[in-house]
């Protein structure tokens, strides 16, 4: 993560501040999307997550959102609910690191 | 040089921000595309501005082909940022009117050199500008000093558009760098020194 910012330590704890508020709304929205299967909104939601995962890592939960948003423009939504359920572990796992890196730790991400 | 941004992406739309004012760019922040398009309409609209591809209210590739519709907003330059990876969508973002597209994720090193390209051009635009601005009046200056001037035969003033007659010097000094330094020539100086001889 502090690769993509050259070592800002400073900006990088900003982010990631912004990304705990930000990520249970967007977590919300895309189980939301998906147990109301459709397929439009799911693929939004899903890019948005995905595209908020970017500022900080390129496998793993971007991978997992990137997959959802696929699917659900193929119109397979029904296909989606496994990876959501990864999703949030993968995110769950980034998260630990966050907040050790908001608490002065190194971010291994 | 002011800058729009238009985002979704909370965290980038931040970044974004922290490192444009780094670079000395002056930031307007948008979270979707119709706060984007009502920004366009302020009353000193940015010269530069970075598109999401994918935003609520009206997307990247559309605020780009209705803001070139607009003459005041036309020779804004503009940058589409997006994770669509295809290379039909490289094609499908400039042919809607962005003038560069990155990819994310960006190198910030990479944007600012690219925005570095877009005030380059954005400066030469409005030199060109504020040169066409000159040079049509110049040409018009020169085509009025070209036309039929209406002079009197006698004092030879000149009437102008406003109906108001003129020392020629006067007239010529308006529409030309014309200056004037005054004498007398020979000619004249024999016939006035004669009046004031008698």
């Amino acid at each position: 993560m502090l690769e993509r910012l050259a070592g800002d330590d400073e900006l990088a704890r900003q982010l990631v501040a912004l990304f705990l508020i930000e990520y249970p709304k967007l977590l919300t929205t895309l189980r939301a999307t998906i147990e109301s299967a459709q397929g439009d909104d799911v693929r939004r939601a899903a890019h948005a997550t995905k595209g908020c995962l970017a500022n900080f890592v390129e496998s793993g939960p971007h991978a997992t959102a990137y997959e959802i948003e696929r699917l659900a423009a193929e119109g397979r939504v029904d296909a989606t609910p496994p990876l959501l359920a990864r999703l949030e572990r993968e995110i769950a796992a980034i998260v630990i690191d966050m907040r050790k890196f908001e608490a002065g730790a190194s971010c291994g991400s | 040089m002011r800058i729009l941004i238009a985002d979704d992406d909370v965290v980038l739309r931040y970044s974004l921000r922290v490192h444009l004012e780094r670079w000395s760019y002056k930031v307007t922040e948008c979270a979707d595309g119709h706060q984007a398009w009502a920004a366009l309409h302020a009353d000193e609209p940015p010269l530069l501005a970075i598109f999401d591809w994918n935003m609520p209210g009206m997307d990247g590739p559309r605020l780009c082909r209705e803001l070139r519709e607009v003459p005041a907003l036309s020779a804004m330059y503009v940058i589409l940022i997006t994770s669509n990876q295809d290379q039909k969508d490289v094609v499908l973002g400039l042919e809607s009117g962005a003038d560069d597209y990155i990819k994310k994720p960006f190198d910030w090193n990479e944007l600012r050199a690219r925005l570095r390209i877009g005030s380059r051009i954005v400066g030469l635009q409005h030199a060109l500008a504020a040169k066409v601005v000159d040079l049509q009046q110049a040409l018009s200056d020169v085509k009025r000093l070209g036309g039929l001037l209406p002079i009197c035969a006698y004092c030879k003033r000149i009437r102008d558009d406003g109906d108001y007659w003129k020392q020629i010097e006067q007239y010529l000094s308006e529409y030309s760098e014309a200056q004037f330094s005054h004498g007398i020539c020979p000619q004249c100086l024999e016939t006035h020194l004669a009046q004031i001889g008698r």
